[in-house]
């Protein structure tokens, strides 16, 4: 058995940035690859009279941003890191176990709280139902 | 002691185990860690207060009970010490008698001995398909102090 391929789903919380650390440095410290992985769900309400589309290349633009600010902490490193970005999706938690089944990722490594900061929720949903329905191992971070 | 490393260094892992299935799963993945990161692992067999000893009333002797579950779990944490013996791991054995919560007894003794990894299987020996993850598991990712590394 080897541990070579990491995923990383991040939301932008300041958690993920946590996690997007902790995960670099353990891929660099078992060299292991990483994709980091965002997931865009379709809006509740229509936020714009824009297409959805022109919704989708905004956050996008935004999360390019994320993945810029997480790239400095691999540069120094020698690490071997993909991104990926998943629009127009209804659950969060079914396309993060997805790509994980695609890409035939080893581990997952998720925070254990991502935007909502509520204390009391000692584990947030995405991370519950990443942890209860994935088919690889989840290493929780707090 | 030693100079300031980033957080994700994994010099110790707690590796809780109760002779299921998914538990050798697991130390399979906490052996594999340890060797990619020149880590330290220690096992730990947490056994619970029996549930019958007062529901049938038998003279039951909770320090036979204990003794006999401890020599039934030395037989399988003597296999995973081997293997991690054949990969050159550093490893600890500890079994932790007389305890009311498992969930309790495992995030105390990694806070104690400061381990900077659990790994853990999903569901232990109450194997219902129904559980996707276990209370033990759930209850370890939740009040760790530590990452968890959850396996299936």
């Amino acid at each position: 058995m080897t541990i070579n391929k990491i995923l990383l789903p991040i939301d932008g919380s300041e958690a993920s940035f946590k996690t997007a650390k902790y995960a670099t440095a353990l891929a660099n410290q078992i060299n292991a690859s990483v994709i980091i992985l965002h997931v865009i769900t379709v809006p509740d309400f229509p936020r714009y009279l824009k297409s959805i589309d022109a919704y989708y290349e905004e956050v996008k633009k935004e999360v390019e941003n994320w993945f810029d600010m997480i790239a400095d902490f691999w540069q120094s490193r020698n690490l071997k890191i993909k991104t990926k970005i998943v629009t127009g999706v209804f659950s969060v938690v079914e396309s993060i176990v997805e790509v994980a089944d695609k890409e035939n990722v080893n581990i997952i490594v998720i925070g254990s709280r991502g935007r909502s900061q509520f204390k009391k929720l000692l584990l947030g949903s995405v991370t519950n139902g990443v942890v209860t329905h994935a088919k690889c191992p989840v290493l929780v971070v707090k | 002691m030693s100079k300031s490393k980033p957080k994700s260094n994994i010099e110790t892992i707690l590796l809780p185990v109760d002779g299921s299935d998914v538990s050798f799963k697991a130390a399979e993945y906490a052996i594999e860690i340890a060797k990619m990161a020149n880590a330290r692992i220690i096992v730990i067999h947490a056994i619970g207060i029996p549930m019958y000893i007062t529901a049938y009333g038998g003279p039951i002797l909770l320090p036979s009970y204990y003794e006999n579950a401890k020599k039934s779990s030395e037989e399988w944490m003597g296999r995973i010490a081997e293997t991690a013996k054949q990969e050159n791991i550093d490893l600890k054995k500890e079994v932790i008698v007389d305890v009311v919560s498992i969930v309790d007894a495992i995030i105390a003794y990694a806070k104690k001995q400061d381990v900077d990894l659990i790994v853990i299987g999903t569901t232990g020996k109450t194997a219902l398909k129904k559980f996707l993850l276990g209370s033990v598991a759930h209850g370890v990712v939740m009040h760790a102090h530590c990452p968890v590394l959850v396996v299936r």
